[in-house]
Formats: structure tokens, C-alpha cells, sequence
């Protein structure tokens, strides 16, 4: 490959990963800039929407170059997201050569991520605390350790599974609300709503919510558009879940 | 005076653990996790100040998002990585949970009227979320950078 094709495949790999780790479009398209930048020459064009990567190489030896990607998968991973800037700051400054960025990428993009175990530990501990920042007592908290425990281990199974994305809220919110109201039926000192607000809480889109409104007010309004609608179906699919259980509760 | 203690240094502590354990869900790197607590700890802290001292929900939250988005900022030119490791955990106690709970609850027993203003609710505060962050994301770098670049970093 020559310096362009692997240049312009630098920035689409690190535009790739963060897109895919939950970056805002802002970010993405500055880094892709930045990275295609090295190449000295003007009117270099990086575009990010919510799925789908363009970036644009003019040459006037040798005709533009020009190519797009599909970004399919969406995950939150704040590590990926550090490493790719880290790498593409690296790369810009000159310390490293255009294949030691790539072999970055592929390095970055095989990197490990928290064990099952502590993540829907993470989970658990959070649904546990906002219980009781929400009104409930330590009953609440404690019996919310183990709803939000068993919420973690579905949600991280499922993020491993290829399912569709709502998937992993709607089964979330049927098992918190099922365990939430099993537990309600043998405690019933317990609140039944504090346990499930404060078990939701994590599940809740507040990521996707203040990336959208950073790209509608930036401009950005493709993304910014699709990405409220992603925000209404994870919000009414998680809500979709927990009504499910509650209806279940209140039959039997 | 109790309940001053509970609501203005326990709730803050609880915030702060909790919302490490999110930061951890959202693999953040690990050295980077108690300063995303410590931006839910100083969110939380500024939401229960103006919501005792008689503010609406909306104002508290408004508030509580610039405090923790202008903490995010300070934070991520010292330790020299992007905002929204310490941005996105930080406000998290402020999602409007109760509010979509109650659109369910509503929904469930057919109030059409109830349903809509429980809605409309979620909607104002998911909107003073977003409002909050933009405006401070949008203010000028030099404002927030006035604690020194943290240079041990291995590659930095």
C-alpha cells in the first residue's frame, strides 16, 4: 500500500473504534482531520454520521481518493476511546510512523475489557447507591444489590450476543422489574418503586441523550436526529420491559 | 442538622460510589475512575444545595449539569483525555428515572392526561441535561485551564 491508502486507512480504523465506543461525532471527525492533516495537502474532508465513515484525500497528481465505512457495532468503552486519542495524538506529533499507528489500531481493537464478574458487580453496586439516593432505605438499597446484580449479568451476556440493540434494555427492564417485584412479594417492607428507578438509572440512555443534544446544537443534524430516535427506542423499550413485569406483578 | 449531614455529605458519598461502579460498566481507564466519582460526588452536592434552598428540579438539575460538565472540563485538560470520561458518569444521578417510572406506572393504569404530563416531565429534565451540557461544552478551553497539565502519563 502506499502512504495515502495507508494514511487515509489510519483514519478510518481510529475513526471506526470511536465511533464504536461511544464517541461524540465532533470528536470523531476531529480526529480523523487531524490524522489526515499529516499529509500536507488542503480541502482533506472527514465526515462522521451515526453509522457510516467518509473521508476524503485530495491528489491532484494522481485523482482523489475517497473512501466510507459501516460502523455496525455501538458500545460504550471510555478505554478505546482514550487509546485512539492518546495514538492519534502520538501519530500528528510525529512520534510514530503511519504502520506502527495502524498496528496501534489493531492492538487497541483486540484490547481486553472489565472481567463479567466486575462488571455486573459495577452494576449491582449502582443500582444499590441510586435506591437510596432516590428516597429508599437501606432495605431498598441492599435488595437492589442483588436485582441490579442479576440486571449487570443479563445486560453484559447479551452485549457479547449478537442481538439487535434494543434488545439488551427490553430484557434489562423485564428483569428488573421481575426481580423487583419477586423481591417486593417476600419483603414487603420493601419500595417497590424506588428499586426499580434506582436499578433503571444505569440503564437509562443519558449517554446517547447528551451526545444528541450536542450534535443537534453543534449541527450536526443527521446524527443528532438519529441519535434521539435511538434515545426514544432505548428509553420506550427499556419501559416496554419493566411494564411487562409490573403487569405480570399486578395479575397474579 | 442530621439531615444536613445526610443530604449534603452522605448522598454525595453514595454518588460518588455508585457512579465509580458506572464508570467501571463503562471501562474507563482504571486510574481515571475515582475522578469520574468525584465529578458525580460534586453534581450531586450542587443538586441537593439548590433543591434545599427552594429550587425547582429543572434549575437544580440545569445547575448540577454546568457544575459537573465544568468539573469534566478542569478534569480532562489536567489529565489531558477527552471530556466524556468524566463527563458521562458525572451526570448520571441527574437521568430522570422516577419520571420515565412514573410514565409507565401512568400509562399502565390508562391515565391519558397523567401519562402526558409525566411525559412532558421526563422531557423537561432530559432537555435541562442537555441544555446544561452544551452551554458549558461550548465555552472557550483557556477558561478551564487552570491546573496544570499532569505529564507522568506514559505516552503523553
Amino acid at each position: 500500500m502506499d502512504y495515502d491508502t495507508q494514511l487515509i486507512n489510519l483514519a478510518l480504523d481510529a475513526g471506526e473504534l470511536m465511533l464504536a465506543s461511544g464517541a461524540e461525532t465532533f470528536r470523531v471527525q476531529d480526529t480523523m482531520k487531524r490524522i489526515l492533516s499529516v499529509s500536507g495537502r488542503d480541502k482533506i474532508e472527514a465526515l462522521a454520521m451515526c453509522t457510516l465513515l467518509i473521508v476524503t484525500l485530495p491528489r491532484e497528481e494522481k485523482g482523489p481518493l475517497s473512501m466510507a465505512r459501516a460502523v455496525k457495532s455501538r458500545d460504550v468503552n471510555f478505554e478505546k476511546i482514550c487509546a485512539v486519542n492518546d495514538m492519534s495524538r502520538a501519530f500528528v506529533s510525529g512520534q510514530i510512523t503511519v504502520e506502527e499507528a495502524l498496528d496501534r489500531c489493531h492492538a487497541i481493537y483486540d484490547a481486553p475489557n472489565f472481567r463479567f464478574g466486575t462488571r455486573a458487580l459495577a452494576y449491582a453496586l449502582n443500582g444499590a447507591g441510586f435506591a437510596i439516593m432516590v428516597g429508599g432505605g437501606v432495605l431498598d438499597g441492599f435488595v437492589s444489590f442483588f436485582v441490579a446484580l442479576l440486571m449487570g449479568a443479563t445486560l453484559v451476556y447479551l452485549s457479547d450476543k449478537k442481538v439487535p440493540f434494543f434488545f439488551g434494555p427490553l430484557m434489562g427492564g423485564l428483569v428488573t422489574g421481575l426481580v423487583a417485584c419477586g423481591a417486593h412479594l417476600f419483603l414487603p417492607g420493601t419500595q417497590l418503586d424506588k428499586m426499580i428507578i434506582g436499578t433503571m438509572k444505569a440503564l437509562l440512555p443519558g449517554l446517547a441523550l447528551s451526545k444528541a443534544m450536542r450534535d443537534l446544537l453543534e449541527g450536526n443534524l443527521i446524527s443528532g436526529n438519529s441519535k434521539v430516535v435511538e434515545v426514544l427506542l432505548n428509553a420506550v423499550s427499556i419501559a416496554g420491559g419493566v411494564a411487562i413485569a409490573l403487569t405480570i406483578f399486578h395479575m397474579s | 442538622m442530621n439531615e444536613q449531614i445526610f443530604y449534603y455529605i452522605v448522598h454525595p458519598l453514595i454518588a460518588f460510589v455508585a457512579c465509580m461502579a458506572y464508570a467501571i460498566v463503562c471501562n474507563a481507564p482504571r486510574r481515571e475512575i475515582p475522578y469520574s466519582g468525584l465529578t458525580a460526588f460534586i453534581c450531586w452536592l450542587t443538586y441537593q444545595l439548590v433543591i434545599r434552598h427552594g429550587g425547582t428540579a429543572f434549575v437544580a438539575t440545569l445547575l448540577a449539569t454546568c457544575a459537573a460538565t465544568s468539573f469534566a472540563r478542569i478534569l480532562s485538560y489536567h489529565r489531558m483525555l477527552p471530556t466524556i470520561v468524566y463527563h458521562i458518569p458525572g451526570i448520571l444521578p441527574l437521568v430522570p428515572g422516577a419520571a420515565v417510572y412514573r410514565c409507565i406506572t401512568s400509562a399502565m393504569e390508562g391515565g391519558a392526561l397523567d401519562t402526558t404530563v409525566n411525559i412532558l416531565t421526563a422531557f423537561k429534565l432530559a432537555g435541562a441535561i442537555g441544555i446544561g451540557s452544551v452551554i458549558v461544552l461550548v465555552l472557550p478551553q483557556k477558561w478551564f485551564s487552570f491546573f496544570p497539565r499532569h505529564l507522568n502519563r506514559k505516552d503523553a
